[in-house]
């Protein structure tokens, strides 16, 4: 009788230890797996439809324009969650800008000659990897950008930092100028040509 | 004594209980290996708040070799080399150089040594001839990498030698250049050498090796005391890389020297051999250039660079080495037009004569050290429309927050009397309203040779920032354009480029 309790209480422990430990293991799997699929922040946000929609005004490249000619950016208007907070409002703009600035449909559409975000070789091969509103009213995008993808040039380039500071400037108010990082970090250029050291107004 | 006996019936469960709960712990963080069909684990521990990994397990898993070394070095040797290992330093050594880990290597006891996360990302790779691939965090999937032989030929011309690469199997290879040697990589292939070639004359090439270690197997080109610039390009069918090594020429217009004074030209034979240093920085005695031409790109930045699949079937077959890249395409005007204002008598130099990469601040050096008259950067455009076409010339545009007069220019005594010192990426500033007439009028030249009616842009250009002269950066049309990139592999078109630049040039400098 006595080896009978002894053994049912070794076998109960033996239960509870090996529950505790699966349930541990258990936690610790869904929080890697978490972690994984919140490898982009902007996951953390809550789910657009969760949120009211406003209609914003983004600016891109228009082809077969140079910097400083008439209509260099042409104007399209999309809807995208609306945020109270300016940063996340502005990271919303920004990604909607870089994903989809090649193809999305509004005005001037029909003179893009991108086909698809997958060959759009400006704004396809750009992502935002991080976005800050300072005090001072400074904007800070960090971009990483798809050097195989993008066609190196000038114009490129141009239109890249004009398009982005004209849609924050557009639409994010408070933003007084716009300071570029690439890959996390000041560079000189952003493609080996337009200087970016220095914030834009 | 009945309750007694449930107390420490209950004290020995408890105790079993925390220590499945270790256990649990222990197998919830462990390593997983997937070497085939079979998984394989190995210890993990932490130390410090850092994770570490039994290096046993992880020598078991991969066929590797540990060998101990009295207390404090450890040898992990793998088929494409070995590593050093020091217990509570966090360097590794691998031949000559040493590798930083993110915390010290760990020995826990005789035998027992534990190695910091980064290691095996880091580190295992570089002896192993196995790929491991992360598949989720705590987890790898080690894939074999094929195997791709590599034959190297030698063929010898008077002023030039052929290395030809041929690969057994479709490979993408890389060149790189370094100081005294450049590098040719593949991807994604285990390299073995086949037969490799030596040059018999080592004057432009002292020697050719192989580096199984290095990366997947490289081969190494140590440069010769005649080498002068290369060439690098694919051919197809069968698959062959090419690097052609070019000598120094027999006139040389290496150095650069000083206005014609009417002396002769040095022979190459009588320069002596750093004479082929790629970047020119002038000498402490001021000498002039009236002009300074700046060919842009070089070396791995390619400028643009139209991928052969983006071009039409008829041009796929010229190699990124003609007609389709940034960084020859201006070299070659460059050198062009040097000739033609030498030919002139007109004082030029260049940032650079061959295929090397150099910074911004490096080219604003040379046009500043030499107190160019004017400096002119050549490119050539790519924009994401083919539809933009024809020569554009920019000039500096400050940024918005430029520095008032008084931030921007200071005063300090000196020996020679007071020297006026001027921030660096605003050196321009002060000349931008010649650099603009300058541009106006290259910009009507270029626009008539190419039938263009393209205007002077103001950019916030990095190159033109520091330069204390007046200064344009043209690009002689886009790549990205059919009707101009049919022009400037035209060798005809490319001469009248060269000859209306510099009838403009000279122009300028009887100013």
């Amino acid at each position: 009788m006595r080896n009978l309790r002894w053994a049912i209480a070794v076998l109960l422990t033996l239960l509870v230890a090996v529950w505790v430990s699966y349930e541990f293991y258990t936690r610790e799997r869904d929080r890697r797996a978490q972690l994984e699929s919140l490898q982009d922040e902007s996951d953390l946000l809550p789910a657009p439809e969760q949120l009211t929609l406003e209609t914003v005004t983004l600016f891109r490249y228009r082809p077969g324009t140079l910097p400083g000619d008439e209509g260099f950016l042409v104007p399209f208007e999309v809807s995208v969650p609306r945020y109270e907070e300016e940063a996340r409002r502005a990271r919303e703009l920004l990604s909607r800008l870089l994903r989809e600035g090649g193809t999305t449909g509004g005005p001037g559409t029909q003179l893009l000659d991108a086909a698809s975000p997958a060959t759009d070789p400006l704004y396809g091969a750009a992502k935002l990897r991080g976005f800050y509103l300072l005090a001072d009213g400074t904007a800070v995008v960090d971009l990483e950008l798809d050097r195989n993808r993008m066609v190196a040039g000038i114009v490129t380039e141009y239109a890249l930092v004009e398009s982005i500071v004209r849609t924050l400037r557009a639409n994010v108010s408070g933003v007084t100028q716009v300071q570029l990082l690439v890959d996390g970090h000041m560079s000189t250029t952003l493609l080996g040509h337009v200087l970016i050291t220095r914030p834009f107004r | 004594m009945h309750s007694e006996r449930r107390e420490r019936a209950q004290s020995a469960a408890a105790l079993l209980g925390v220590m499945l709960l270790f256990l649990g712990v222990g197998w919830a963080q462990d390593l997983e290996l997937w070497i085939g069909q079979s998984r394989q684990t190995v210890d993990h521990r932490k130390r410090d708040s850092k994770d570490y990994y039994r290096l046993s397990d992880l020598g078991r898993s991969l066929g590797l070799v540990i060998q101990e070394e009295g207390d404090s070095r450890c040898y992990l040797r793998g088929p494409r080399g070995s590593l050093e290992l020091l217990s509570n330093r966090p360097l590794v050594r691998r031949g000559e150089e040493y590798l930083l880990l993110d915390a010290p290597v760990w020995r826990r006891g005789r035998e027992d040594w534990w190695v910091p996360a980064d290691f095996i990302e880091k580190l295992l790779p570089l002896i192993l001839d196995q790929r491991l691939v992360p598949v989720r965090p705590g987890v790898f999937r080690s894939e074999v990498i094929e195997r791709c032989r590599v034959a190297m030929s030698v063929h010898g011309r008077a002023d030039r030698l052929m290395l030809v690469f041929t690969p057994d199997e479709p490979v993408e290879a890389h060149l790189r250049e370094y100081r005294d040697y450049l590098q040719v990589s593949f991807e994604d292939r285990l390299i073995r050498a086949g037969d490799l070639e030596r040059p018999e004359d080592q004057h432009l090439v002292a020697d050719v090796t192989f580096d199984p270690t290095e990366g997947w197997g490289t081969f190494r080109v140590h440069k010769g005391p005649r080498f002068n610039r290369y060439r690098w390009y694919r051919l197809t069918e069968p698959l062959r890389y090419v690097l052609e090594i070019y000598g120094m020429p027999t006139v040389v217009a290496e150095m650069p020297s000083p206005p014609p004074t009417g002396a002769p030209e040095a022979s190459a034979e009588a320069l002596p051999d750093d004479t082929a240093s790629e970047v020119v920085l002038p000498s402490a005695v001021p000498r002039t250039a009236a002009i300074v031409i700046d060919p842009g790109h070089g070396g791995q930045d390619y400028g643009v660079d139209v991928p052969s699949t983006a071009l039409p079937a008829e041009e796929r077959e010229l190699s990124r080495s003609e007609a389709t890249t940034e960084k020859v395409v201006v070299l070659e005007v460059a050198l062009g037009l040097e000739e033609l204002l030498r030919s002139r008598s007109i004082p030029v130099e260049l940032t650079r004569r061959r295929d090397v990469e150099l910074g911004d601040d490096q080219r604003a050096a040379v046009a500043n050290g030499f107190q160019a008259e004017v400096f002119l950067s050549l490119h050539v455009g790519g924009a994401p429309s083919p539809a933009l076409r024809g020569p554009v010339v920019y000039v500096f545009a400050p940024p918005d927050d430029l520095f008032s007069d008084a931030e921007r220019v200071s005063t300090v005594a000196s020996s020679a009397g007071p020297l006026r010192l001027v921030r660096w990426e605003e050196a321009q500033s002060e000349y931008l309203g010649r650099s603009v007439l300058l541009a106006e009028r290259l910009q009507a030249e270029l626009n008539r040779l190419f039938e263009a009616d393209n205007h002077v842009i103001r950019a916030r250009l990095a190159v033109l920032a520091p330069i204390q002269a007046p200064a344009v950066l043209v690009e002689l049309g886009f790549l990205t354009n059919g009707e101009d990139r049919g022009r400037l592999a035209d060798p005809d078109f490319r001469r009248r480029l060269e000859e209306t630049l510099a009838d403009f040039l000279q122009e300028v400098g009887r100013e």
